[in-house]
């Protein structure tokens, strides 16, 4: 039992999603049209706070056609303060349109009282940092009867006084606070090249037991940074990072394409869901023996009603 | 360095650093930012922090910022071409973000646009009119409270009948819903946003006077209507505060006409027109003025 007395979802319960797209409005009709190749969508929460009905609509339609997920990007988990309840209450709306099986936000700040950056800033890798981390997310853990993950985000230098490595401080307040960690396997290959780290070595030291959702996109160089724009294909060496780490991923349910730039043809993206699954077949036991289509059409799966939560194969 | 300093203090420097650029340099030089107080601790905290990173990031931000503007306002963004950078750098720095989303930001940019349009001449001729335009379809969009008042909409009918057999003028009081925008425009922007949704800059276009009507279905989405000069005339002046034949006088002298019999047919003109736009939802009716104690008045 969770604060609020409600029961923590065990590991076990977490549904196997598979392979699925970050949903995009301008991908919205060849996604519909394609529903068969996508396992599962990622909606952005706040695309969906303080919006027009027909925002509610259609996170309920695209709930009846795919299993969902939800993923936020201004709960500000590590703003030194309290939880911003109210934004908590719109998650908690948004996420019951959309029959989330879990919600995601990152592990990261994104505003302070009066300002707000709008991108996700970097933490110092302090114990006092992680704490404020901790304490806030247990507060979210407790509002929502599905799972909450943090995701590790991009970040371009580190914050002073960093005395914890980026892996120890993300391995604290994932173990401490009891959430699931959302990886993001493009934001490894950014910081490992940005701030000049061994990404093998440092997916060794992530919770890896606590990872249920994979992150992957593909970003661009601008002034000898690499960017995280989520505006490329997944690089090769993300895809490598991939086949390194699920079969050490006991957890996982479900690994997904960003895509929000730059949009191509919808067969591409297919085509790469399908290299995805192909890189998996081998290593991600759930996959084994499943060929590279395996969702069937929201009809047959009986209008979209979610399926009982199941432990993975393997 | 370290010291007993709260994360938050901390943190909201931080944050106002990033923001701006002015401060950043004065703390890198070892100065006081300024526009807000730091202590020393926090001060040798960001010092300590990749200046040149923190630069980029800063500039990242902004990049952000002007991506939620040109999702919300895409023609107007389209329609400033070289402008829209140096444009996009004044505005970060006049008006700092305070909240995260699109529409906050969006309507801050336009706001911003506003006031540097109004203060000097900028081409395309048009670019005011595509402004104006697309900042009431943001706000009609995400300001609309979609809690039809149902009970007025009920009594439309029988008041509508009184008003087509020519009865009920002065206790018949139309009123525009709130979700409902009259625009008055000195381009038609349609073709013209047309052309900015493919990508076009339309260079020569001649000023034509347009009446631009905008109203939110009950969906949410908002639905424009090109309207003339009586309906927009008539859309306006429902206050809710004037009687039908308060409005219809207004209207008489507004377009002249004098005798009864002109005035006759404009009201059943104003009758039929009034059925349609309730219809559409853009009007209510009432038996009762909705100045809760304000004298019907026509300015």
């Amino acid at each position: 039992m969770n604060a609020d007395g409600k029961r923590s979802v065990t590991l076990d319960e977490i549904p196997f999603l598979g392979v699925g797209l970050g949903f995009r409005q301008d991908l919205k009709g060849a996604m519909l049209s394609n529903a068969h190749r996508i396992d599962f969508l990622e909606l952005v929460t706040d695309q969906y706070m303080d919006k027009p009905p027909f925002k509610e609509e259609e996170a309920k339609a695209l709930a009846e056609q795919f299993p969902l997920v939800m993923h936020g990007v201004d709960l500000s988990i590590g703003t030194d303060g309290p939880v911003d309840r109210e934004y908590v209450g719109k998650m908690q709306k948004v996420a019951a349109w959309s029959r989330a099986r879990w919600v995601s936000d990152h592990l990261c700040f994104t505003r302070v009282p009066g300002v707000s950056i709008g991108n996700l800033t970097p933490l110092a890798f302090t114990e006092e940092a992680a704490a404020v981390a901790i304490r806030n997310t247990r507060e979210v853990m407790a509002a929502f009867d599905v799972p909450f993950l943090l995701e590790n985000i991009s970040y371009y230098f580190r914050v002073p006084p960093s005395r914890l490595s980026e892996a120890e401080f993300i391995q604290c307040v994932i173990r401490e606070s009891g959430c699931y960690m959302l990886l993001d396997l493009a934001n490894v290959q950014n910081n490992a090249i940005n701030n000049g780290y061994d990404p093998f070595a440092f997916l060794n030291q992530m919770p890896l037991d606590r990872v249920v959702q994979i992150h992957l996109a593909g970003g661009y160089y601008h002034q000898g940074i690499l960017l995280d724009t989520h505006s490329h294909r997944v690089p090769t060496d993300v895809l490598d990072l991939l086949a390194h780490v699920a079969p050490r991923l006991p957890n996982l349910k479900a690994v997904m394409i960003e895509r929000d730039q730059e949009f191509p043809p919808i067969e591409e993206l297919l085509e790469e869901l399908d290299q995805v699954r192909e890189v998996l077949a081998s290593r991600w036991t759930p996959l084994h023996g499943r060929p590279a289509v395996t969702r069937p059409s929201g009809a047959e799966r009986g209008g979209g009603v979610p399926s009982a939560p199941r432990a993975p194969a393997g | 360095m370290e010291g007993n300093v709260s994360e938050i203090s901390f943190q909201t420097a931080f944050a106002k650093l990033l923001i701006d650029g002015e401060a950043r340099a004065a703390v890198a030089a070892g100065s006081a930012p300024g526009s807000f107080e730091i202590s020393e601790a926090d001060a040798a905290r960001l010092r300590a922090i990749d200046q040149g990173r923190m630069g980029l990031y800063a500039d990242l931000l902004v990049m952000n910022r002007l991506a939620k503007a040109v999702e919300a306002l895409p023609c107007t963004t389209k329609a400033l071409g070289e402008h829209l950078w140096p444009l996009t750098l004044a505005w970060n720095h006049a008006s700092p973000p305070v909240q995260a989303r699109k529409y906050d930001e969006a309507m801050a940019f336009g706001n911003y646009l506003l006031e540097t349009i109004g203060s000097r001449s900028y081409e395309p001729t048009y670019l005011k009119d595509v402004l104006l335009y697309e900042m009431t379809r943001l706000e009609l969009r995400y300001t609309t409270v979609h809690e039809p008042p149902a009970a007025q909409a009920e009594r439309c009918p029988a008041l509508l009948e009184e008003l087509a057999r020519g009865e009920g003028y002065t206790r018949v009081y139309p009123e525009r819903a709130p979700h409902t925008r009259v625009l008055a425009l000195d381009h038609d922007v349609q073709p013209i946003m047309e052309e900015l949704v493919q990508g076009r800059v339309p260079t020569e276009v001649e000023p034509r006077l347009t009446y631009a009507l905008m109203a939110v279905d009950r969906g949410g989405r908002v639905q424009p209507f090109a309207v003339n000069l009586p309906t927009a005339a008539f859309i306006s002046a429902a206050t809710g505060e004037a009687s039908f034949a308060e409005v219809l006088t207004w209207l008489a002298q507004v377009f002249q006409e004098e005798t009864p019999e002109q005035i006759q047919a404009l009201g059943a003109g104003l009758a039929g027109l009034c059925a349609a736009l309730v219809e559409q939802g853009v009007i209510l009716l009432s038996d009762h003025p909705a100045s809760r104690g304000v004298e019907p008045a026509l300015n």
